[in-house]
Order: C-alpha cells, then sequence, then structure tokens
C-alpha cells in the first residue's frame, strides 16, 4: 500500500454530492445533495431501484460521467483531496493507481482486440512505468491471484475466448493491479449465472480482506449485500433515505422504502399467494416532488394520518443512533417508527 | 399453484440439436455444440414448468426448438398431439398462433419508430384477424389485459419505463390468444419491485386465460415462486425434473444441489449445506462423456463415466445421477 498512513479520517468522503443530466424532458437531478464516507478497508453497499442516482454518483467518484452529465456541487475527498478539483492528467494518475472500477459487463468492458494479459498489465506500464516483460510477467501472478488457471495460457487469450465468469476475473485482476486504495463495482456480477456470481462475490470479499482494499458495491440486489458489505447507502430518486451497518438495514430497515424494497426483494409471496410489489412506480426523471419523494408509494404517510406532513414539507436525513444509522422520513423523526439500537439487535 | 395433473399439451421425445461451429475456409475441421442432446420432457395444459440452468445448459435452444424457430436434428415434437416438425407451412402458421415467445429484453423487442398500439396489433394484422376498427378494441383489451391504460398505444417505446415495455411485449404475445407462452428470462433486466409486478400478472394470466407457460430462468427464486413444476438443465440434457416442492425441498442431484444452495443463500446456515460450485460449466463443444456433471462433482465415481438415465425415483420426481441416493444422505 502507498496511500499515507498518517492522514487519519476515512479514505473517501462524499459531500453534498449533485449530478445534473441534459435529457429530452429537460434537465434532471440524476444525483440531488447526497453525503456518504468510505473507511478504510470497508465495503459500503449502494442500493436502489433504476433511476436512483446509484450509478451517476460512482462515475462521479471516478470522474467518468458521460457528456451529457454534469457535477454542479459538491466534493468528493480521497484521503482529504477534492478530485474534482484535479486537472484532467492529475485525475489520469489518480484512476486505476488509486481509484478502480469494475463494471458489469466484463466481455464489453475488456478490448476484443488485445491479450488479456496486455490489458491486465497495462495500468502498470501506464503509471508504474514499467517494461512490457515485467507488466506480463505481474499480470500472469496477477490472473493466478483472481483464480485463473493455468495463468500463462490465459494471458494469450482474447476477450471473446473467455466466459462471463472468467472476464470479471480479468477485469478484477486489471482493476487491482496497480494497487487502488478504492475498488468501485458496479453490479459486478448482474449479468453472471448464480454460481458464478457467488464466486465472484468470494474473490471480491477476500481481495478486500488480503489487500486491505476499500470497496463501493453498487447493485440492485439485496440479496448479494448481506453477504460482503459492512454498511449499506439506500438511494431512492437521488437522495439517500437510509443509511447503516449492513445487518441493521437487512434485518430491521427502517425507512418504508428500504422495508418495501427488502419485501420485494425476496419474492416470497403473501398469504393470498401473491408477490409483494411496491405501489407505483419510480418518480419520473425530472418529476417535481414537494414533500417527501417516497410518498406517493408510502403507506404509512395514510395509515399513520401524517400525510400532509410527508407532502408539503421533505423530511431530512434524520440521525437514528448517534450518527450510525440515518433515515430520511417524518415517520421516524417523528417517532411513529420505533427504531431499535443496534446493540438490541445483535442480541436478537 | 393449480392443476398440477393436467393433461401433457407439449411432448419432446429425445430430441437433439447440435450446431456445427467455425471449420469454414480452409480448415477441415469442423466443431460440434452439443446443444440439446436427447432431452425428453412434458409439459402439461395449465402448468407453469420452470426450467433452469446455467449460461450454455441449453435452455433457450429448447424453448426455440418447440417453437420451430430453430429444427432439431432428431426426435419428436408435438403441441396438443401434432406434430411441430412435420407441419408444413399452412399448419405452422395455424401452430404459432398457438404458441409464442416472450424474450428478456424488451427494448430490443419492439420498434423504436412504432407506436406499442401499432406493435401490438401487428400480429393481428399479419395473420389478416379482424378489419382496422376491430383490431384497435383488442389492442385496447390487450393492454387492459396486462394492466395498462388504453392511452399507452399510442406511445412510442422511449417514452416508457422498463417494467411498462414488458408488458406491452406480453400482450403483443397474447394477440393471437396463443395456448403456450414460453417466456425466455422474463425478469432478469427488472429492479425487484417490478419483477414481482410481472411474476403476478404472469400468474394471473394464466389462470384467467388458461395459459401453459416455460418459464426459462437462471434466477431460481423466480423459478420457485412461479413454478409447479422444475427442469433442471446441465450442458444440454436434463439433470432433474419434478414438482417444485420436490426439486426445492428435496433436491437429489449433486448439481441441482449445489444450485439451489448457491441461489438461496439463507439455507447455506445449515451446518452442512452443500458447498459453493467451483469451476464453471465446460465447453459445450467437447462436453464430459458420460454424466455431464462428473467433472465437477464431488460425488463422482468411474462409473460416472457411462451415461445415466433420467430415473423416475419418486412420485413426480426424476433424476438421472448414479449416485442420487447418495447426494440425497449427503444433505
Amino acid at each position: 500500500m502507498t496511500g499515507p498512513t498518517t492522514v487519519k479520517g476515512p479514505l473517501l468522503q462524499v459531500r453534498d454530492l449533485r449530478v445534473e443530466i441534459d435529457s429530452r424532458d429537460g434537465i434532471v437531478h440524476a444525483v440531488d445533495g447526497i453525503d456518504f464516507e468510505v473507511g478504510r478497508g470497508e465495503v459500503v453497499a449502494l442500493v436502489g431501484e433504476s433511476g436512483s442516482g446509484k450509478s451517476m454518483t460512482a462515475l462521479s467518484i471516478a470522474r467518468l460521467l458521460p457528456p451529457v452529465a454534469r457535477i454542479t456541487s459538491g466534493e468528493i475527498l480521497l484521503d482529504g483531496v477534492n478530485v474534482l478539483g484535479l486537472s484532467d492528467h492529475e485525475m489520469d494518475r489518480v484512476r486505476g493507481a488509486r481509484i478502480s472500477m469494475l463494471f458489469q459487463q466484463p466481455k464489453a468492458t475488456l478490448d476484443p482486440t488485445s491479450r488479456v494479459g496486455d490489458q491486465v498489465g497495462e495500468a502498470l506500464r501506464f503509471h508504474e512505468h514499467v517494461s512490457a516483460r515485467t507488466a506480463w510477467q505481474r499480470s500472469i501472478e496477477l490472473l493466478a491471484d483472481v483464480g485463473i488457471a493455468e495463468p500463462t495460457r490465459r494471458a494469450r487469450a482474447y476477450a471473446h475466448q473467455l466466459s462471463g465468469g472468467m472476464a470479471q476475473r480479468v477485469m478484477t485482476a486489471a482493476a487491482i493491479s496497480d494497487e487502488p486504495e478504492l475498488l468501485i463495482a458496479d453490479e459486478p456480477t448482474t449479468a453472471l449465472d448464480v454460481t458464478v456470481q457467488a464466486q465472484i462475490l468470494n474473490l471480491l470479499t477476500a481481495m478486500v480482506r488480503e489487500r486491505g482494499l476499500s470497496m463501493i458495491l453498487i447493485t440492485h440486489d439485496l440479496g448479494i449485500v448481506s453477504t460482503v458489505a459492512d454498511r449499506v447507502v439506500v438511494m431512492y430518486s437521488g437522495e439517500i433515505v437510509e443509511d447503516g451497518a449492513t445487518r441493521r438495514i437487512i434485518e430491521s430497515p427502517t425507512h418504508p422504502y428500504t422495508e418495501a424494497l427488502m419485501r420485494a426483494s425476496l419474492l416470497i409471496p403473501d398469504d393470498d399467494g401473491r408477490l409483494y410489489a411496491i405501489p407505483g412506480g419510480t418518480p419520473r426523471p425530472g418529476e417535481q416532488i414537494t414533500g417527501c419523494r417516497f410518498r406517493a408509494r408510502c403507506s404509512y404517510a395514510d395509515s399513520l394520518g401524517i400525510a400532509s406532513h410527508c407532502e408539503s414539507e421533505e423530511p431530512g436525513l434524520h440521525d437514528c443512533e448517534s450518527g450510525q444509522h440515518h433515515a430520511r422520513c417524518w415517520a421516524v423523526e417523528e417517532g411513529y417508527i420505533q427504531v431499535q439500537p443496534q446493540s438490541r439487535l445483535a442480541d436478537s | 399453484m393449480t392443476s398440477m395433473g393436467g393433461r401433457p399439451l407439449i411432448e419432446v421425445d429425445r430430441v437433439t440439436k447440435h450446431f456445427p461451429v467455425g471449420g469454414g475456409g480452409f480448415t477441415r475441421r469442423r466443431e460440434v455444440v452439443h446443444a440439446i442432446d436427447d432431452v425428453s420432457l412434458t409439459v402439461r395444459e395449465n402448468e407453469v414448468l420452470g426450467l433452469v440452468g446455467e449460461t450454455g445448459s441449453g435452455k433457450s435452444t429448447l424453448a426455440r426448438l418447440i417453437l420451430r424457430l430453430t429444427k432439431a436434428d432428431s426426435g419428436a415434437i408435438t403441441f396438443d398431439g401434432q406434430d411441430v416438425l412435420a407441419a408444413d407451412r399452412g399448419e405452422m402458421k395455424a401452430l404459432r398462433r398457438q404458441m409464442q415467445l416472450i424474450f428478456q429484453d424488451p427494448f430490443s423487442a419492439l420498434d423504436p419508430s412504432m407506436r406499442l398500439g401499432q406493435s401490438i396489433e401487428a400480429p393481428l394484422a399479419q395473420h389478416g384477424i379482424g378489419d382496422r376498427h376491430s383490431r384497435r378494441v383488442k389492442v385496447a383489451e390487450l393492454l387492459a389485459n396486462v394492466g395498462l391504460d388504453a392511452a399507452y398505444g399510442d406511445r412510442f417505446p422511449r417514452e416508457c419505463s422498463g417494467g411498462q415495455l414488458h408488458r406491452v411485449v406480453i400482450a403483443r404475445a397474447l394477440s393471437l390468444g396463443p395456448r403456450f407462452l414460453a417466456c425466455d428470462e422474463p425478469t432478469s433486466s427488472l429492479d425487484a419491485s417490478i419483477r414481482a409486478q410481472i411474476l403476478n400478472l404472469l400468474v394471473d394470466l394464466r389462470d384467467q386465460l388458461g395459459l401453459t407457460l416455460l418459464l426459462i430462468s437462471h434466477d431460481l427464486r423466480v423459478v420457485r415462486y412461479i413454478s409447479d413444476r422444475v427442469a433442471v438443465m446441465y450442458l444440454g440434457r436434463i439433470v432433474e425434473i419434478g414438482s417444485r416442492d420436490e426439486v426445492f425441498e428435496h433436491p437429489l442431484h449433486p448439481y441441482t444441489q449445489r444450485l439451489v444452495a448457491a441461489a438461496l443463500p439463507e439455507r447455506a446456515d445449515d451446518a452442512d449445506a452443500p458447498s459453493i460450485l467451483e469451476g464453471e460449466i465446460p465447453s459445450p463443444i467437447n462436453p464430459p462423456s458420460g454424466c455431464r456433471f462428473r467433472t465437477r462433482c464431488p460425488l463422482a465415481i468411474d462409473r460416472c463415466r457411462e451415461l445415466p438415465t433420467l430415473d423416475v425415483v419418486a412420485p413426480d420426481h426424476a433424476v438421472a445421477c448414479f449416485r442420487w441416493d447418495e447426494a440425497a444422505r449427503a444433505t
């Protein structure tokens, strides 16, 4: 690890990040003022449905936003240094060397015309200026590290000769090649078979543990979160609606949206044999909403008789337990929804 | 779930499909992908048959063979007693009205330049059903069937969400009044909540319209929810088939056991749950001889170099494994 060890505090701090996208329907606030942190060696899962802003958040951190999107405010501090203030040239040195990304479609991300070994060694040649021969040797070692059998032979393969699982292992080898401090994995297992998903998640967990990496895991699948993440950040309509320790979010979700998402994810039928689906749909991009953004789909607002409050004023991110757990909900803030302390949760 | 003992609607009898690959140009060597090898199965009227397996197991090819979008090399396929493989042009056109296929990606399944109503109407026009007015009425009815307002007929695909387009694709598949719907990964591109809505819709349609469904998915949670019976494929062969509860509660094939353990991690807390599957599915170009799972199977013995047959070992439960009783004891 080359990161400065004298610096205290979290590895990554995202402060009031806002991202706008130009679309057919006008300007869309894809990310609308979010704050979160990633500690050293910590795995944070960023969870949400399509359009929640989770991928735009990830791309902002790596400064890989598409041309139609732009960051309008906020800070992204890596070891206290705002990456948004770096020049493009300086950012080139951060990307790959300190922040790496892993994407959903590994085979589409690999260059079809270049050998796997060359691609895995590319970051080393670019950042560390090692010789082609050294980079090639190093990529064979890395391929072995990520569990690829016959790495010497596989290094000479092209992307089309790999299965999806093997391609994701290769991408992982490339991502960790220059020993980054932060790995951002955007739906890394979504396109893979269930048995291969388990293998890749085990691999990523091992990489985090053995190399002291921090990881942001972006996913819409709450099922994979519990085995990998230390903390979970739930996004809805460009905002964070709940964050906390994984066990707390999975076993005892507090925000009505988190609870509904958990229930819908489990695919366990109700007594009448039907699956629970969250009523309605996510807000349309660019839709103007006053009050709570989840209000139209939330059953608590009506059953608790606080609908007028929910509709007139947007709740803030309420601190439920000494900074360890937050939820953006009036019913929580006003005590209608009781929040069990984490310690109680661990005993049960 | 209802009507477990329905009469057979589709019978697949010892069907094989191999695809030649490569070998064009100067090299003489032609290799063969064993996509489907000697597969037999029955889909019963009004049931949901779940078909699971990893990428390359042949599950999508099997659906295409049943609909004759790809022609089988050998074997027999019948739909309601009628020979699908021998059907001539006219007979095939009539058969197509009864069998429909829904694909995974609704965005690529719909013409972006056509209004959704036109897309739904197209099969009706193609088959010369009704006049323009009656077809319009039918389109509104189909949209209502899938829970969409008639106004969606005037929209373009880009104006809709993925979940809405999925409903439109289903409405189009229903336009000719099919009896059988094959759904290839119908929910894998969807968010959790939309996935639940689409699965509820498919169950409603089955009940209301008396449909028979073949649901292909690698998501075992989806299959467990929706299926009456489940078939498990591995490298072009069916390794296990049975009622949903038999296959999920008492999986007998070592492969099924590991698939279930990987997909339903809540069971992994059991100390003796099978370990996760190592390695990946071998290439279907040169599949292992005998039992195709033997190269990854912890219970494999010499005898597994021979080919196990799919034997009925319990009521509504068949497995192709020499060691299924050991496998059953191991869990």
